[in-house]
């Protein structure tokens, strides 16, 4: 047991974490590259520049969201707060830091944490639930829609625990094995499933505009892709 | 196309792991990242990066040499490829230069501070001219390439062509001088260099050992590219640069074992040492591969080929791997064996100018146009497409979007890996040592000790002294932390004698283990040097009923529950002892760590001994106080015949 | 001071009390010896210890500091001549020309020179034999702090004299022989012992040649190669070029003959 939590705060902390960041600068650099190269190539050059700032900021931050679908909305934009200040402004982490890398931030009082991760875990839920009940969304999830959210409430459910060990009923070794192995794995995850959209999300509507821009020659690659060269459209 | 997506991810794996590790080497310096010691000043990077890399890459020289000089026009062929390799493979010695170099900021000074006397010298303004013709050589190929169509570079084009003869005759000289004084350099060394591998003649032995080696790798090179890109491969003209370089190889371990023979060397071969092992091992894969390339079957088939090319080349790189490091001499328990990032930065600079290489040929006229290509397709992958696939979901990507995700992919992970694969040392730049202490050994006896111990003069004299006054049995320590051999004879009743009895146990033992009375030194100052944790969190753990008693220590439950943000230990352990005139307590003590042995002995013994010559000159002479007082001597024999100290061996 | 300056150590009195370490460690600051991967054993010379007391069996004690050599192997490896040899003895190092090769690790037969492993930007570290405070008019500091008399200090051929001279007053104190009078073509560290030195070098016979000269006999070569070599290879494209030439002429000669006969 001690190992396996030597291993996990070790190496695989760090494999996982190094992952995440190259990970994203992959996609990052990606998709700039991609988007000139789609540029100098696109039939069209003109884009529509300040629509594309206007709705990329709208998906950022979701404020005009609020009014179409107030709940859904609300619990997401919850969500993804608590999801973002628990893990970096929590004091106990960012200690962490700077016994690392020697670089510290102001955090969160402890109680705070304690109340957003309740938040983060049940807003989670309550994501889930949504995307259940909704037919709509549900005929458009995938295995990773419905693993990604339960997967997030782990590391933050067993995080609780440990800063109350009093009403801890497991081990606490064990109770911190599993924080950091959910950790872990959600890191590893994050350049690989859609939890990209983190770095990606400002981007995507550049990327969806363009995307209609399509290459001189894109109408011929696909029929000659498909192996329907010649044929009639 | 698999061969080409499985290679390349390979090489780009392993150029990831480069990346991270590069970032260690620089930031952290050599002891962190390196195996080198003080005995071994040149490793890994030297004999393979620098010594067998200029080795490998002669190719480069010798096809020039054949082709331009004397006239053998035939082997055109392999001329591009050649000055390509060589040009890369000496890239590839300057980039594995810079990581060994200790200041690699200083790379450029051999050309404002010139030392004539230094053969290193040499060797550096040699590989920095070389790598400058090299390029130039291989100019003319670039510059053939349609990006570069403005009347300018036709100019350059014309004129380098122009100098191409003096750039070959250039070439060869550059070349005979560095890949022979590269052999000159362990002239110096005749102390340290087994006398199998030192000679006079040494750099004669390296310049022909490399033009055949040149010769072998060209072979490999051309059956490696045949492969790669399917190619058909000339067979005839290899067989042709085979039997050349078996002419070549013939010559150089005739040489060799000629020039042992008149010194008077030879006989060291019969000697059975290791090191005349390796010297037959080493000798035998060239010879090997010269009897290989006699017969002209093997010689014209591909698999013959690459078997004798492979052995010659193992065997040409083991005499420099031999010479610089294999049997270059070090003291005992000095030894040397590359650490894994030496390792890795090898194989990802050889990753990485393969994959310059693969770029090279993909993009520009390396290989002859009319060589007959198996799949013609393949010389343009950028104009294929992926297979889109709609039931896999598989995105509709071109060939030149899908491999830079796919190599990226295979970077990424390489580099990842290596952050996770770099130890805590590596990363902050610790390079503490762990030596465990070992026991001391108790002597007990009435009578003299065995013959084993009676080569240990202070013990002879303390037993001699304490029967004189005493009949019962005597008992003594032999305290060796470290077991290097200068041990410490300590007579433990003579100084609680002395100190006052039972009643003075307490000026040393100033602290016992749970529930004991009589613990010694070593249990809690366990680690000879380094400061050792004598806490022990799962006692307190149970002690205080599991989870339910976290806070009692870690006031703070919302703090990350480190030492450093718990209670000291003298918050709850009130009755610990206090601070003497030789017992200090420090901070670490309170937060449970103890001091080293060497430290935590030497303030004990030597503060007292001090305090004994202070305060009483008449009785303590100044010798009193000094290291030889205790410390004892001993050659390594008499650790043989004490059972318990041997059984354990040294850590 | 121009004069060649010499260290002598005696072996037999030396007690092994340190006291030239102490003082060669705060003149240098050289802080504390920690073990490190590289060193044999933590009171081994190292990047923190420019002098140490090698202890041999039976309480003997001889102390190890850079032999500063007459014709110093090191100096000549030195690919910059970071290090060089002074003309008062000590063997000093430029730590701005270094470049950090460790070519003098390699050359060094005794092997003295230490690497500071530890620092990311890492210098080459041994004795200088307090050149800076020769300059002065000062003794070295180890010298200065012997209690035990166990080290003199002067020009060296007093030393040499006053080695032989001890030598000779007490014959069966000492070996009949001055360590480092012709070793390698003589060393600015002399030793007069009872016990063999020997193990102070990576071989006991060291000779009296001094290394840089068998380097020198290969170097010395390299103008008659690269005029030779050069000369050779252009000697060898002319005449192949010039027959090629011939013989393409001669060939379009007969072709053009065969035309004409042809066409006539």
């Amino acid at each position: 047991m001690e190992s396996l939590l030597h291993f996990a705060r070790g190496p695989g902390f760090l494999f996982a974490f190094a992952f995440m960041v190259l990970g994203l600068l992959r996609h990052l650099f990606l998709m700039i590259w991609q988007i000139a190269r789609t540029y100098i190539r696109a039939g069209d050059k003109s884009l529509p520049y300040s629509a594309i700032a206007i709705s990329s900021l709208e998906w950022m931050f979701p404020i005009r969201k609020l009014r179409d679908q107030p709940v859904f909305s609300l619990t997401s934009i919850i969500f993804h707060l608590a999801v973002i200040i628990v893990p970096v402004f929590l004091l106990g982490h960012i200690e962490l830091w700077q016994r690392g890398i020697g670089l510290a931030w102001p955090g969160i009082s402890n109680s705070l944490a304690d109340v957003l991760t309740v938040v983060a875990i049940v807003t989670g839920l309550a994501l889930l639930l949504q995307r259940i009940t909704a037919r709509a969304t549900r005929s458009l999830s995938r295995f990773q829609d419905y693993a990604l959210p339960l997967l997030i409430t782990i590391p933050f459910a067993t995080g609780y625990l440990m800063m109350h060990p009093a009403i801890n009923p497991f081990p606490y070794t064990l109770t911190f094995l599993t924080h950091l192995v959910s950790a872990n794995l959600l890191f590893i995850l994050v350049p690989l499933t859609k939890l990209s959209h983190m770095a990606l999300l400002p981007g995507s509507q550049l990327v969806s505009e363009l995307g209609w821009h399509w290459p001189r020659d894109a109408g011929s690659r696909v029929a000659a892709s498909l192996g329907k060269e010649g044929a009639p459209v | 196309m698999t061969r080409e997506k499985v290679l390349k991810s390979v090489l780009w794996f392993f150029t990831g792991i480069l990346a991270t590790v590069t970032v260690a080497r620089f930031l952290k310096g050599l002891g962190a990242t390196t195996a080198l010691n003080d005995a071994t000043p040149w490793g890994l990077w030297i004999a393979f990066d620098v010594m067998s890399g200029v080795a490998l890459a002669a190719g480069g020289f010798m096809v020039a040499a054949t082709v331009y000089i004397f006239g053998r026009k035939e082997y055109t062929p392999f001329a591009r490829p050649a000055i390509l390799t060589a040009f890369l493979g000496y890239a590839a010695v300057s980039v594995g230069l810079l990581y060994d170099l200790g200041i690699p900021l200083h790379v450029w000074h051999p050309i404002i501070y010139q030392q004539y006397h230094s053969v290193l010298f040499e060797v550096g303004i040699c590989v920095m001219l070389y790598l400058t013709v090299l390029f130039l050589e291989f100019c003319p190929v670039i510059l053939e390439h349609s990006c570069f169509r403005h009347p300018l570079f036709r100019k350059v084009h014309e004129l380098l062509k122009s100098f191409a003869i003096p750039l070959v005759v250039a070439g060869i000289v550059l070349s005979t001088l560095h890949q022979s004084s590269l052999g000159s350099l362990f002239l110096i060394t005749p102390y340290r260099v087994y006398p199998l591998w030192y000679s006079p003649i040494i750099w004669i032995l390296f310049l022909i050992s490399a033009a055949g080696l040149g010769l072998t790798v060209v072979i490999t090179e051309s059956l490696f590219s045949s492969w790669f890109f399917r190619h058909k491969s000339n067979l005839r003209l290899l067989s042709h640069l085979a039997r050349a370089a078996s002419v070549i190889l013939f010559f150089y371990l005739a040489l060799r074992l000629a020039d042992l023979a008149a010194r008077g060397q030879l006989g060291w071969v019969l000697t059975g040492s290791w090191q005349a092992l390796v010297f037959v091992l080493e000798l035998s894969l060239v010879a090997l591969a010269v009897i290989l390339f006699q017969s002209s079957r093997i010689r014209t088939s591909s698999v013959g080929l690459s078997i004798g090319a492979l052995l010659s080349i193992a065997g040409v790189i083991g005499y420099r791997f031999n010479v610089s490091i294999v049997t270059f001499s070090r003291p005992e328990n000095m030894s040397y064996f590359p650490s894994w990032i030496e390792i890795v930065v090898t194989l990802g600079i050889m990753a990485g100018a393969l994959l310059v290489f693969i770029f090279f040929v993909e993009h520009l006229a390396v290989f002859p146009s009319e060589s007959e290509v198996d799949e013609p397709a393949f010389a343009h992958p950028s104009a294929s497409l992926a297979v889109n696939d709609p039931l896999t979901m598989r995105l509709l990507l071109p060939e030149s979007i899908a491999a830079v995700r796919r190599y990226s992919l295979a970077a990424l992970i390489g580099a990842a890996l290596a952050v996770s694969l770099l130890s805590e040392n590596v990363r902050s730049g610790a390079f503490d040592l762990k030596e465990p202490v070992s026991p001391p050994l108790q002597v007990t006896g009435s009578s003299e000790p065995s013959t084993g111990v009676s080569s240990i003069t202070r013990l002879l004299a303390v037993f001699r002294e304490r029967q004189r006054y005493e009949s019962d049995s005597v008992r003594l320590f032999l305290i060796d932390g470290n077991r290097n051999g200068r041990l410490v004879v300590f007579d433990h009743d003579a100084h609680a004698v002395r100190l006052g009895g039972q009643a003075a146990c307490a000026t040393c033992h100033h602290e016992n283990l749970p529930f004991r009375e009589n613990t010694s030194c070593r249990e809690c100052h366990r680690d000879m040097y380094s400061q050792t944790d004598i806490f022990r969190h799962p006692d307190h753990v149970q002690k205080l009923n599991g989870n339910q008693g976290c806070v009692r220590c870690h006031t703070e439950p919302g703090m990350i529950k480190t030492r450093d943000t718990s209670l000291s230990c003298g918050t709850c352990h009130t009755r610990r002892p206090e601070a003497s005139r030789i017992i200090q307590s420090n901070e670490e003590g309170l937060k449970g760590l103890a001091p080293g042995y060497m430290d935590a002995m030497h303030n004990l013994c030597t503060r007292c001994h001090r305090m004994m010559v202070e305060e009483s000159p008449a009785d303590y002479e100044r010798a009193f106080a000094e290291c030889a007082h205790c410390h004892e001597e001993q050659g390594s024999s008499y650790v043989h015949d004490l059972g318990p100290y041997s059984a354990e061996g040294k850590l | 001071m121009s004069q060649a300056m010499a260290i002598l150590i005696d072996v037999t009195r030396c007690t092994g009390c340190e006291a030239c370490v102490e003082a060669c460690k705060e003149e240098n600051d050289l802080g504390k010896d920690l073990p490190r991967r590289w060193k044999q054993r933590i009171d081994d010379l190292s990047a923190t210890r420019y002098t140490t007391i090698t202890r041999r069996p039976d309480n003997h004690f001889v102390r190890q500091l850079c032999r500063h050599c007459l014709e110093p192997a090191c100096v000549s490896a030195c690919i910059v001549g970071a290090l060089t040899k002074t003309e008062e003895g000590p063997v000093i190092y430029d730590p701005d020309k270094c470049i950090g090769c460790r070519y003098c690790m390699m050359a060094c037969p005794y092997g003295i020179p230490r690497y500071d492993w530890e620092q990311p930007t890492p210098f080459v570290k041994k004795c200088t034999l307090c050149y800076p405070r020769l300059q002065e008019g000062l003794l070295p500091a180890c010298v200065e702090a012997c209690p035990y008399d166990a080290t003199f200090f002067g020009p060296r051929i007093e030393m040499l004299a006053e080695a032989h001279r001890l030598i000779e007053a007490e014959p069966e104190r000492y070996l009949p022989r001055v360590y480092g009078e012709y070793e390698i073509g003589g060393t600015s560290v002399l030793y007069i012992s009872d016990i063999p030195l020997d193990f102070l070098s990576f071989r006991p016979d060291l000779g009296n040649e001094p290394l840089p000269q068998l380097t020198w006999a290969a170097l010395s070569k390299v103008p008659p190669i690269v005029a030779g070599v050069g000369c050779i290879m252009t000697g060898v494209w002319w005449v192949v070029n010039r027959r090629m030439q011939l013989a393409e002429e001669k060939h379009s000669r007969d072709t053009k003959k065969e035309q004409d006969g042809s066409d006539s």
